[in-house]
């Protein structure tokens, strides 16, 4: 037993005795036991107490509501009007949640007494007071005391929502099983199954994956290289009247974007809108736009050009501003062309700096669900899908799915497949990205 | 004015190079040719951006209402539909709306950010670059992957249809992408400037309110213009926790109110458009630069 007391370590200090690290597992046993006993024990009484009494009031947490809530996320309810599926889930979510913090503030407790051990038995030390370690506490605690707020937010606003629509893709929740009048219950993969393997939905889903990959791909790169193109031609020293273009080519930046898309929308019209009339002067008639699918995806293309173009020339702009002139002095000096000079200095400084933003763009153009909702609604109807159009992409269809057809559990799913791919992605790429190397490099 | 300037510049620079000087002043064929076909091209893209902008101009001034015209552009024209616009719909109400959530939005979200983003630039603690990560990943997920979670939660809050509930929604998902690009303004703000006020004993409050806050005046505004600017172009979360005509914002009710007219009513929708898109648009132009140096500045 002392043998493997004095095994237990929380430090990598090999200079301490045997003996310290046993008094430190002793005492770490004790707050393991109950929290805040170890410091008792070594008459840390206040901080002691206060451990103590953060275990006693999770106790009553857990024994009058946790321990209900987390049994009724388990089972979502028993009687039906009785009991609400979808309030039993948040609250079980919630008492997990705060299960977890305990067992995080719990853990911290014991490494804590075992380190407060082997501080308070080291050779120089001196023992503080009351105020000084509040101090030291409170200087422990600044940058926690700091991240609060936004942890807090984002657990709130963005964890709690997050880990609810994933439970609710393991459930039932759909247009026949609607709480309170019925109970929800989980169904484990079955709706993931459904999606990939049953066939009109798996049709679907396959269909919907490889059209929102083209889109992706197009209304990200498409923008990006007639942003960049612009702001190479106007680098040009001879053209005149910068400014003006400038400012017309921020114009669809500036714009709130539903206003622009539901003007495009319009002028896309089959019928009456302006580009059929414009194209009728040069003898193209009544391209049905919106109506059709190939028109209607290259129609949501040429839209996310014109919607997305400004940023990106805004920032090559910026970057080909900020590169350094000597550069192409001395480029110039030893009779490099112009062409020679653009593919070997501006392109390749240009493609450096905008390339970990163009990534994040494609994090957007992904779920971009503005254009597509706003422009074709997801339209024109295929015939071949469940509850989706050809334009519609997988957010789109996701929220199709859940408003119009109130099958919120395929929603939730498809939402769960999303954020599992935007998570890989995203995950891969900003490890490479610079503001990340700098700081693992700290 | 500042082209003309730096081409003499280069010239001065660059007496010693006579050959160089020739070719910058005289044009070759090939250097003429490609020079109009870069003008045929800027001036080509500047019209098709125009286009529509000139259009719903034009359209919101038509004094007859349909659509259906026999010319491209219309032949009288009057300011009816923006008469129409205040007098027959709630278009005031919803501006109304929309500026509140704005300005809630923005106040919201800045006193979650600024702490949060601080101790990322300059607390020393256990695993920050856990958290940065976190921040980074979470910034991607767009609010409808979780819409059916909000309408449930803020359902049970007794939170639909009403300011708080939406202004909740929209600060809190904002934070992460808000925290990173604020962490990266406060990393470029030297340390030493605080370092010498606290030698000087100033504490780290102080050093907050009375350096640092100050310098990142231009991000702040911008966190700020970006919370504002957010119930201005969200459409589908507005949607979702809004169902009270009266508690509409601006793109709702543009949208659900007049867009879904708009066959028999397009003048009403073009006024509502412009005056919609008109605040927004000033101000983006006037705040580019700063927006610009700000969101190229985060990921760097």
């Amino acid at each position: 037993m002392t043998k493997f007391l004095s095994k237990i370590r929380f430090t990598r200090d090999e200079s301490i005795s045997p003996e310290r690290r046993k008094g430190a597992a002793l005492r770490a046993l004790a707050s393991a036991a109950f929290a805040g006993l170890g410091y008792v024990i070594q008459k840390e009484f206040i901080k002691g107490f206060a451990y103590m009494a953060v275990e006693v009031a999770f106790i009553f947490f857990f024994a009058f509501w946790g321990a209900g809530a987390c049994k009724n996320f388990a089972t979502l309810g028993e009687v039906p009007m009785r009991d609400h599926s979808l309030v039993m889930m948040v609250y079980g979510i919630l008492a997990i949640i705060i299960t977890v913090a305990f067992v995080v503030f719990w853990a911290a407790n014991v490494a804590g007494t075992y380190k407060q051990y082997i501080k308070a038995t080291g050779e120089n030390y001196i023992p503080l007071t009351r105020k000084e370690k509040l101090r030291e506490w409170l200087h422990e605690k600044t940058p926690l005391l700091f991240l609060l707020p936004g942890l807090i937010a984002i657990a709130a606003g963005i964890l709690i929502p997050l880990v609810f629509s994933i439970s609710i893709a393991f459930t039932d929740y759909d247009a026949a099983h609607q709480p309170p009048k019925n109970l929800l219950n989980w169904i484990g993969f079955q709706n993931f199954k459904d999606l990939i393997l049953l066939g009109q939905y798996a049709k679907t889903f396959f269909g919907i994956l490889g059209w929102t990959l083209i889109w992706t791909v197009c209304s990200s790169v498409l923008p990006y290289g007639l942003g960049i193109l612009l702001a190479v031609l106007l680098s040009n020293p001879r053209v005149r009247g910068k400014k003006i273009f400038k400012i017309i080519y921020i114009l669809p930046w500036a714009i709130p974007g539903y206003i622009s898309l539901l003007v495009l929308q319009s002028m896309f019209d089959t019928g009456y809108g302006l580009i059929n009339q414009i194209l009728g002067l040069f003898g193209i008639e009544n391209i049905p736009w919106l109506t059709k699918t190939t028109p209607a995806r290259i129609a949501l293309i040429l839209v996310s050009i014109w919607t997305g173009f400004s940023f990106p020339m805004m920032l090559s702009e910026n970057i080909i501003k900020n590169i350094d002139k000597e550069i192409y002095e001395a480029a110039t000096l030893d009779g490099a062309s112009s062409t020679r000079t653009f593919f070997s200095i501006t392109f390749p400084l240009l493609m450096f700096s905008i390339s970990p933003i163009f990534i994040m763009g494609l994090a957007g153009a992904f779920n971009n669900f503005n254009i597509i909702f706003l422009m074709t609604g997801g339209y024109p109807i295929n015939l071949n899908y469940q509850s989706a159009g050809s334009t519609d992409i997988l957010i789109t269809w996701l929220f199709k799915l859940t408003i119009n057809n109130n099958k919120y559990n395929y929603g939730a799913a498809i939402s769960l497949i999303l954020f599992i791919l935007i998570a890989i992605f995203s995950i891969f790429n900003l490890r490479k990205t610079r503001a990340f190397k700098e700081e693992a490099g700290e | 004015m500042t082209d003309s300037l730096a081409i003499e510049t280069t010239q001065t620079a660059e007496p010693a190079v006579p050959v160089q000087r020739r070719k910058r002043k005289r044009m070759t064929p090939f250097e003429a040719v490609k020079l109009v076909f870069t003008y045929i091209f800027l001036v080509f893209i500047a019209m098709l951006v125009l286009l529509p902008i000139v259009y719903i101009l034009t359209m919101s001034l038509n004094a007859e209402k349909s659509l259906y015209i026999d010319t491209v552009f219309p032949t009288k024209y009057s300011f009816d539909a923006f008469a129409r616009l205040f007098t027959e719909t709630q278009y005031l109400t919803w501006y109304g709306n929309t500026l509140i959530v704005g300005a809630m939005t923005a106040a919201g979200e800045l006193l979650l950010v600024l702490p949060t983003s601080y101790a990322l630039s300059r607390l020393k603690f256990k695993g920050r670059k856990n958290y940065l990560m976190v921040f980074l990943v979470l910034q991607m997920f767009p609010g409808t992957m979780s819409m059916v979670a909000y309408y449930v939660l803020l359902n049970m809050l007794g939170l639909i249809d009403t300011y708080f509930g939406i202004v909740i929604v929209f600060s809190c998902t904002a934070v992460p992408g808000s925290t990173f690009m604020m962490k990266g303004f406060f990393d470029t703000i030297p340390k030493s400037i605080e370092e010498a006020a606290m030698l000087d004993g100033a504490t780290r409050l102080q050093c907050v309110a009375r350096i640092i806050i100050p310098l990142a005046m231009p991000m702040i505004g911008l966190i700020c213009l970006f919370g504002f600017s957010a119930p201005f172009g969200d459409y589908m979360l507005s949607k979702i926790l809004i169902t009270d005509p009266g508690k509409y914002t601006l793109a709702l009710g543009t949208y659900q109110g007049i867009y879904s007219q708009s066959t028999t009513d397009y003048a009403l929708f073009a006024a509502a458009a412009i005056l919609s898109a008109l605040p927004m648009a000033v101000i983006y132009m006037i705040l580019q630069k700063t927006i610009v140096n700000g969101l190229g500045g985060a990921t760097k």
